[in-house]
């Protein structure tokens, strides 16, 4: 690469970096990317305090016998002989014979439900483990993160590159510096792969730390040092191969239409449908190659209900290297499309 | 194709069925010159054709031997202020230009170095650090002119340059486009304030309807009207006398005292031989103070060739 070449990319980049960044609209992303962490930080700080709550308060009212001692049909006098006095009581709506009674033993919350005296239910809340969270992690990015998130992001991000600065009248500046088309293409692509998987990998590293907050030391060792540590990688590497790949669409479709949203809603509902798809169709779908390289999308708990599974599980996942080399060689094919296209361009603000 | 001229050859714009241009073969020099004509009758689209904004459904255009499909070229010595006030967001004035300029590909010291310049010329010096949406209507229009001449372009076309911009300022950016063209540069200016027009150009561009009417210095164009007589005022001591004397001559179409002997105003077909005419006249027992053309001006110019065409549509 020429000095100047590398001066004229990095001179858009940073511009268009900045736009992408600073700009109103980048709050879009950033919410896009980053709602599913927040939820999970936001839960991740209620339960680290439950769970300290928990604690404390079995220090005081530590019940006489464990948690499973305790069944439906006792009266209240058993339950009182056999795990002691509660460390809370209410009772149900004023006429209800309806009362509660709650234990810990520092880890699990027991409510028994009494009803005239006697045991009705019994409700337990024990700690969600690990690899429960993972499941959960793993769900919402293979149903939120990749299906909308990602693909939201880029229709904001690239769908704008050139449309957006159609649409309010700057293009031009961009137009008029001495600068090749391709290379002006190259680098508004560059700075909007670079903004997107800058903040979409983030979003997907902090919905880790959200969720692995919550584990001691020795749990967190356990689970590092097994293979697990590389579905966070994965879900890195392919947060940034759908960044890449939907990335070109929308650049290709901000090129081409004048309006982005008729085609993005067009595609979103083929990426949708995906999964109910003829076996054939299925890889013209980018979700399908995506879906593909996610190890977890293999290991689906049963319990999980079919559509859901449907969704997340892609029929017959492709290879790994045929899925990255699909994504990237379609990602290559459109920028080469968008260069011609950006060649053509032509900037008349009135029919804009 | 030139080196040293702006070329457009048989050069025609449609936008779907609309005319924007039609037939255009022009030659532009070194020095100012002026695009004058009515709303849409082209002046904005002949400039982004030029500029390689848009392309021409028809003709080629030639910009010192370059053609506008090659902007890596073609921009090194072409600055375009278009008429639009957007700007990318966030940016200060001096961000912008040397924004530009980085992505130009000149080198981080030249572009701060070259961005100042600009905004000294335009007078934003001092405004430079501020957000440009905190900028005045006037401040926009002096940063625009600030970008298109950052890098010292030789051809540089301005739409409406002066818009919004107060007399003070217009007077210093006069001066500058002067300057340039002086200079050598090819200085292209679209432009509705025809006393300023006749100020600054050295020749004009008559658009209307998409075609040139019109083009070359004022005074050559002005003669060329062949079926507007042309009008002098004349000062003397006896304008009555003279008014006797030169209605006589079969050029003069008309003679007219004008009140409180401000002196006589006369129409005629053939300026040379009323000159000729006059220099008799004035050996004789009139004095002559003074001659002036009265419609020797781009507004003349303006109203017989575009004003005649606008109302016979």
């Amino acid at each position: 690469m020429t000095g100047l070449l590398r001066r004229q990319l990095w001179g858009i980049m940073r511009l268009e970096i900045r736009r992408l960044f600073l700009s109103r609209m980048s709050l879009v992303v950033y919410l896009l990317a980053f709602a599913p962490a927040i939820l999970l930080i936001g839960h991740a700080t209620f339960e680290t305090r439950y769970r300290q709550r928990l604690r404390s308060i079995a220090k005081t009212h530590k019940p006489l016998a464990g948690l499973d001692q305790v069944y439906p049909g006792m009266s209240m006098q058993q339950v009182v002989e056999r795990l002691g006095r509660p460390y809370a009581q209410r009772f149900g709506r004023r006429g209800s014979p309806t009362v509660f009674y709650q234990y810990t033993d520092g880890t699990t919350n027991l409510t028994v439900v009494f009803m005239q005296g006697y045991v009705w239910r019994l409700l337990y809340r024990e700690p969600t483990s690990l690899p429960e969270y993972l499941r959960l992690l793993s769900g919402i990015f293979n149903l939120y993160y990749l299906r909308l998130g990602i693909f939201f992001g880029a229709v904001w991000v690239f769908a704008s590159l050139f449309r957006g600065q159609i649409l309010d009248k700057t293009i031009h500046y961009y137009l008029l510096c001495p600068v090749r088309r391709e290379v002006l293409m190259a680098g508004k692509y560059l700075a909007g792969l670079l903004s997107m998987i800058l903040v979409f990998d983030l979003g997907v590293l902090f919905q880790w730390i959200g969720t692995l907050w919550l584990f001691d030391k020795a749990t967190l060792a356990g689970y590092l040092d097994q293979s697990s540590l590389r579905q966070l990688l994965t879900c890195v590497a392919v947060t940034a191969l759908g960044c890449l790949g939907y990335g070109s669409v929308f650049t290709a479709v901000g090129l081409i239409f004048r309006n982005p949203i008729v085609p993005a809603a067009a595609i979103l509902a083929w990426e949708q449908i995906n999964p109910f798809l003829p076996a054939a169709l299925k890889p013209l779908g980018m979700i399908h190659y995506l879906q593909s390289l996610l190890p977890s999308s293999a290991k689906l708990d049963q319990q999980i209900p079919p559509m859901i599974s449907l969704l997340i599980r892609p029929g017959e996942p492709a290879r790994p290297t045929v899925a990255v080399i699909w994504i990237v060689t379609v990602s290559l094919v459109l920028l080469a499309v968008c260069c011609v296209l950006a060649r053509r361009l032509q900037v008349n603000y009135a029919t804009d | 194709m030139s080196h040293d001229l702006v070329v457009l050859e048989d050069v025609c714009r449609f936008y779907g069925e609309v005319l924007g241009v039609n037939h255009i073969n022009l030659s532009i020099g070194p020095g100012i010159t002026s695009l004058v004509g009515p709303n849409g009758s082209g002046k904005t689209t002949l400039l982004s054709l030029i500029a390689g904004l848009i392309r021409p459904s028809k003709g080629r255009i030639s910009v010192l031997g370059y053609r506008p499909d090659q902007p890596q070229q073609l921009m090194r010595i072409l600055g375009y202020a278009t008429q639009f006030d957007s700007f990318p967001m966030g940016l200060t004035g001096l961000g912008l230009i040397y924004s530009l300029l980085r992505m130009s590909g000149y080198p981080h010291s030249d572009c701060r170095k070259m961005a100042n310049q600009a905004l000294e010329q335009v007078g934003l010096v001092q405004d430079s650090h501020r957000r440009i949406g905190a900028y005045s209507k006037g401040m926009k229009q002096r940063l625009k002119l600030a970008c298109a001449i950052a890098h010292q372009p030789q051809v540089l076309l301005l739409d409406e340059p002066l818009n919004g911009l107060d007399p003070l300022i217009r007077a210093t950016i006069i001066q500058m486009l002067r300057r340039l063209g002086r200079e050598g540069r090819h200085v292209i200016i679209s432009s509705h304030v025809l006393n300023e027009v006749e100020m600054i150009s050295d020749q004009v561009v008559l658009l209307s309807g998409g075609y040139v009417a019109a083009e070359g210095p004022i005074h050559t164009v002005r003669t060329e009207i062949k079926d507007q007589p042309m009008e002098f005022l004349i000062q003397c001591d006896k304008p009555r006398l003279l008014a006797c004397s030169i209605f006589q001559h079969d050029h003069v179409v008309e003679a007219r005292l004008l009140p409180e002997d401000q002196g006589l105003l006369v129409k005629t077909r053939d300026a040379n031989q009323f000159c000729r005419t006059i220099c008799r006249l004035a050996l004789g027992q009139v004095q002559i103070h003074g001659i002036i053309p009265t419609d020797d001006n781009v507004r003349s110019i303006y109203e017989y060739l575009v004003g005649n065409q606008e109302a016979s549509k």
